[in-house]
């Protein structure tokens, strides 16, 4: 059978799962299952995942992270974003949006789909590594919320990377099948599931009706920029705060400033789902600052539940969507990072009034039930069925600025509706119209999402032709036009201008762009990659030497140091291949450490190294 | 009428639904003319049980959805699209009443031409009365009173679902009396006004 993998690409890890004869689990182990989505660019291309990571704060401008909050948007709509971000965006034709690289001419310009590409890209190598076979198709998620142009953003960018999408799944659908079909899980299997879904830039609500085998998604709402990272930023505008008391001066514009602080907040955050306070340090070497400070536990809270309040009105107004009061919601699931957060955790056990279920690891979950939705669409199952909807209505514009809904929100997908145009004026050939996505009444408070151009009309008195044009909404959740004029039985011809997305010509030109760099740019990138991953295995020797003292033996201790020297003398050298031949070694010989707990991350990295060539 | 029943393009078994054979699990070339009740396998009337409906509608999505074909050849995989957007849209339209009694009357009303605006008598004037005084009250945001309107709006509305069912069975009975259609179209219209009010009154906590 054919493997169709499951990938969660998101705002700041990307992970796949897939079936294995065991049941269905992320591929890949620890660390090494889990690629940060930040790239970093070098002379020949990207440093992508971990590697990248470690350039956030020494090279900070050439460092790009949380790209999925530019997918399919504009300038405008990104507002306070772009000057937040440490690397350059600027709009470039049809208000698509690029990364900028570079401090003068000539730049380098990615838009967000090539980005997220590499980082599928990575994935899928990773993915194949820990396989042993080709990855050729992926089910991918997306937040529920994400309107046309997201995603059909995130296809492009998986086109680009050489994956064929199976399917694009929400992710709290994702989520609820992962529980729904695990027996493990004291999950009701018939009654209404609500899942909560806030991870690192967005945030959705879902409320799904389990019956039999069907999993029938009832509503949807959400906020496609609304996330852990928003926590972080407003940890970031108090510790500059806190800074400025004691050193007036301060800058934090710079690029290398807000990765410090950013990291710091992000470390705030994660030290304080453990403990009531947290200490940290900030240092700013080039202003000759290092402030210390802690934390606490309440002030974080109550700084972080503005925003957790407006994850409620979701909750709330989905409700009403679905016409279900609270006491009809039978269980809560909990998905995303940001959900391990104890402050958010009460908040939503006290909303709902239950205790929601935790039990599979938030940061998995949608991975693993995109990949038995993978699995399914494989002819692998058939034992259940995964009814999702459109989140927001789809329309046209009408005069006066009206949005004329042709599809209402929260309408089960696949469907279709056609409607029927017809012209002003006498052997008129051709009419513009211009789509919309969203739920307001009018268009200026809608997403336009591109205009199509009906040509080829037969040329008749005004008024008299019938062009009937049918939207479809495939599976996906992406919108298709077709047309044909009625009277004549002609199929006019139809062009379709995304206004945030590529053209399926821009999609291929970038295709064939990064082919043809592929080759070259493969020795220098893998040495670059093990140049890093040498770093980090000797900081992970150096740190569990007292481990190696006792767990191994004086001769094997001074092989360890003696192989060292040989990997730090080949790094020097151009020959990755040569590079990975040593540190394998090197890996061998650590692989004692493994058996004490401490040792575990060394090892781990090593055998990571060794997968991904 | 034995020759209008439809009959499966492989087996030739007896068709319930246009889209699908049960026997053979065939999926079906079905007609672009075809009306929602022959798509769920329904006898065109107004009384249609929800659990019924549900059931049916389930039974097909688990064999049309295009989930079920990522293997089957490029033709086989678009008629399970078009075959479950169809599916999904006549189940949408037949499970809400206001939305059944509608296009019911709309496959009904072909030899008979309705006044399609049509409203009961002074209706239009209250419900001029009844926008204006929502406007107030949403001015001065008045809970109280917005909750006793909403609740009123929302029983008018049911009187008037009501009466769709006993309307569309005398129909059945006198189905020379065109005035029973014209009857039906009337609450339809109401029935939409009285939607439209409902939409801007804010939902309550």
């Amino acid at each position: 059978m054919e493997r169709i993998i499951g990938i969660d690409l998101g705002t700041t890890n990307s992970l796949c799962a897939t079936v294995f004869d065991e049941g269905p689990e992320v591929i890949g182990e620890g660390d090494n299952s889990v690629t940060p989505s930040v790239l970093s660019r070098i002379d020949s291309g990207w440093l992508v995942g971990q590697e990248a990571q470690q350039r956030r704060i020494s090279n900070p401008e050439n460092t790009v992270f949380s790209i999925k909050r530019l997918m399919g948007r504009d300038l405008e709509e990104l507002g306070e974003l772009v000057n937040e971000l440490p690397y350059q965006i600027v709009e470039a034709e049809r208000k698509l949006l690029k990364v900028r690289i570079g401090e003068s001419e000539p730049y380098l310009d990615f838009t967000p789909q090539e980005l997220s590409a590499e980082i599928l890209k990575k994935v899928k190598q990773r993915a194949e590594a820990a396989l042993g076979e080709a990855v050729e198709k992926a089910v991918i998620t997306v937040p529920a919320y994400f309107d046309d142009s997201q995603r059909q953003a995130t296809r492009a960018a998986a086109t680009i990377a050489g994956l064929e999408v199976a399917r694009i799944i929400n992710e709290p659908t994702a989520a609820a099948i992962a529980y729904g079909l695990d027996e493990k899980q004291d999950l009701q299997k018939d009654g209404h599931v609500a899942v909560y879904d806030l991870g690192g830039g967005t945030f959705d609500i879902s409320i799904l009706k389990l019956s039999g085998k069907i999993f029938k998604v009832v509503a949807t709402h959400g906020n496609t920029q609304l996330g852990g990272d928003d926590f972080d930023q407003s940890l970031v505008e108090i510790l500059k705060k806190r800074i400025l008391q004691e050193y007036t001066q301060a800058q934090f514009d710079d690029p290398e400033s807000k990765q410090i602080l950013r990291k710091t907040a992000e470390s705030i955050k994660i030290g304080l789902s453990l403990s009531p306070e947290n200490e940290y340090t900030l240092d700013f070497p080039k202003q000759d600052i290092s402030f210390t400070d802690n934390f606490k536990v309440e002030d974080f809270e109550s700084l972080i539940f503005p925003l957790v309040e407006q994850t409620l009105e979701s909750c709330k107004h989905v409700l009403q969507q679905a016409k279900l009061s609270l006491d009809q919601i039978d269980e809560v699931v909990l998905v995303g990072g940001s959900t391990v957060v104890p402050g958010v955790r009460r908040e939503i056990e006290t909303f709902f009034g239950r205790s929601p279920h935790v039990a599979i690891d938030p940061y998995k979950v949608v991975a693993i039930g995109a990949g038995i939705q993978g699995h399914l669409l494989a002819g692998g199952r058939r034992d259940f069925l995964l009814l999702d909807v459109i989140p927001l209505a789809l329309g046209i514009e009408t005069l006066g600025g009206t949005f004329s809904k042709i599809i209402t929100g929260n309408t089960t997908v696949p469907v279709e509706e056609s409607e029927t145009f017809t012209t002003n004026v006498d052997d008129q050939t051709s009419i513009d119209v211009n789509i919309y996505q969203g739920e307001r009444e009018l268009i200026k408070d809608c997403r336009a999402l591109g205009k199509f151009k009906l040509h080829g009309i037969p040329p008749m008195k005004g008024g008299f032709p019938l062009v009937e044009v049918m939207f479809r909404v495939d599976a996906n959740g992406i919108l298709t036009v077709s047309a044909s004029e009625k009277r004549s039985g002609k199929k006019a011809e139809i062009e379709v201008i995304p206004f945030h997305g590529l053209t399926q010509f821009e999609i291929e030109r970038i295709m064939e762009d990064s082919f043809e760099h592929a080759i070259d740019d493969f020795n220098e990138r893998q040495l670059i990659e093990f140049r890093l991953t040498a770093e980090r295995v000797f900081q992970g020797i150096e740190q569990n030497w007292n481990v190696a003292e006792s767990a191994l033996s004086g001769t094997e201790r001074d092989e360890i140091r003696r192989q060292m020297e040989v990997v730090r003398e080949s790094m020097k050298k151009q020959d990755s291949q040569a590079l990975k031949a040593q540190l394998d070694v090197l890996g061998e010989l650590t692989r004692p450490l493994a058996d004490t707990a401490m040792g575990r991350s060394i090892l781990t990295e090593l055998q990571a190294d060794g997968e991904t060539s | 009428m034995a020759f209008d029943q439809p009959a499966c393009h492989t087996c030739e078994s007896t068709l319930v639904s246009r889209l699908f054979c049960f026997s053979c699990n065939a999926l079906q070339p079905f007609p672009r003319e075809m009306d929602f009740f022959e798509v769920l396998g329904f006898p065109v009337s107004f009384e249609l049980e929800s659990t019924d409906l549900e059931e049916r509608y389930q039974e097909l999505s688990l064999e049309l959805h295009p989930d079920f074909y990522g293997l089957a050849p490029e033709a086989e995989k678009l008629l399970s699209e078009t075959a479950s957007a169809i599916l999904n849209t006549a189940y949408k339209t037949l499970r809400e009443p206001t939305l059944r009694a509608s296009y019911l009357l709309h496959l009904q009303a072909t030899k008979q031409k309705l006044d399609e605006r049509s409203l009961p008598e002074g209706f239009l004037a209250e419900m001029f009365f009844l926008q204006e005084e929502l406007d107030e009250l949403l001015g001065s945001g008045n809970a109280v009173d917005l909750s006793a309107m909403r609740e009123d709006m929302q029983n008018r509305k049911k009187d008037i679902e009501a009466d769709y069912a006993p309307l569309f069975k005398k129909h059945e009975e006198q189905p020379e009396d065109s005035g029973i259609l014209q009857q039906l179209q009337t609450q339809l219209n109401a029935e939409r006004y009285l939607r439209r009010l409902l939409e801007r009154i804010p939902a309550a906590d």
